[in-house]
């Protein structure tokens, strides 16, 4: 399985085609990167997560850096998650801290949208390889949902 | 400058398991254990995660957040302190990047661990849990 999962946008990883670019002030250009074309979803688009819930701690609501501005050039973990070995889905009840995991509020089960439109509950146990090869859009693994 | 820059540094993994959910049995027993991780230099590994994958045909994840003093517990089936008894291999996640300060990115958190732990197929990193036994970890782990 290729190593570069957790790598969004224009890496194989997490879809994520809203980064704007910052000038050195930190200041949006009104250009865009990361574009991610439908050509691209190597693994099919009934196997690959195009957006998903994303873990924000309970009392964290608009506050940053667990939940803040969707277009932002600069703090990833602001908008985007990732997922696979060591980053699971998380729990609502999760303790603050870890940042980067997809997560949800419903008890058990995180929502995800893949990259057919179609969307589906994913049990919050899945194994972290298998959450992984979802995220990966070009991993070469065919993963069975039923 | 170009601030496009994804630093999520790390991570990752293999090994083919067809079954989506349902790998965990939330029935078996688990032993309480502790770990620390060092480098050879006697420094502790201050911040990440580890997951330990028991070594079954039904694998139990399992994990726990890495303390500044390097030490480590984890918790399986959620919210379950220990590991179920057995082999695991362990892998060592520390994800890097945010927060940030005037563009610059904050790195006070000591050595990172080498890259090689952060997957599943080159990780050396093993545990074998005895059920009523004092298990108790230390791992002497390579620098980045």
């Amino acid at each position: 399985m290729p190593t570069d999962y957790y790598f969004p946008g224009n890496g194989t990883g997490v879809i994520n085609t809203c980064l704007g670019i910052c000038d050195e002030n930190s200041r949006l250009t009104g250009s865009w990167t990361n574009r991610v074309s439908i050509k691209s979803i190597h693994d099919g688009t009934t196997q690959t997560f195009m957006a998903g819930e994303m873990h924000i701690p309970i009392g964290q609501i608009n506050t940053v850096p667990y939940n803040g501005p969707m277009f932002n050039g600069q703090e990833l973990v602001a908008h985007t998650r990732i997922g696979g070995p060591g980053v699971p889905i998380l729990s609502a009840s999760e303790e603050a801290g870890f940042l980067f995991g997809f997560g949800s509020w419903h008890p058990g089960v995180c929502n995800f949208v893949f990259a057919d439109a179609s969307t589906r509950p994913i049990k919050n146990s899945i194994d972290t390889v298998l959450l992984g090869r979802l995220c990966h859009r070009a991993d070469g693994e065919i993963v069975d949902l039923n | 400058m170009r601030s496009t820059s994804y630093q999520y540094r790390l991570v990752t993994t293999a090994i083919a398991c067809l079954i989506l959910n349902g790998c965990q049995s939330e029935g078996e027993q688990v032993f309480p254990i502790s770990g620390k991780i060092l480098f050879s230099d006697g420094s502790p590994a201050t911040f990440g995660t580890i997951e330990c994958r028991s070594d079954s045909s039904s694998p139990v994840i399992a994990r726990g957040r890495i303390e500044k003093d390097g030490s480590f517990t984890v918790k399986s089936f959620g919210n379950r302190n220990g590991l179920v008894a057995g082999d695991h291999r362990m892998i060592v996640v520390q994800v890097t990047g945010s927060p940030r300060d005037g563009g610059t990115i904050i790195h006070n958190h000591g050595q990172e661990v080498a890259t090689r732990y952060s997957n599943y197929d080159s990780t050396d990193l093993r545990l074998h849990v005895q059920p009523g036994g004092r298990n108790h970890f230390e791992f002497i782990v390579d620098a980045r």
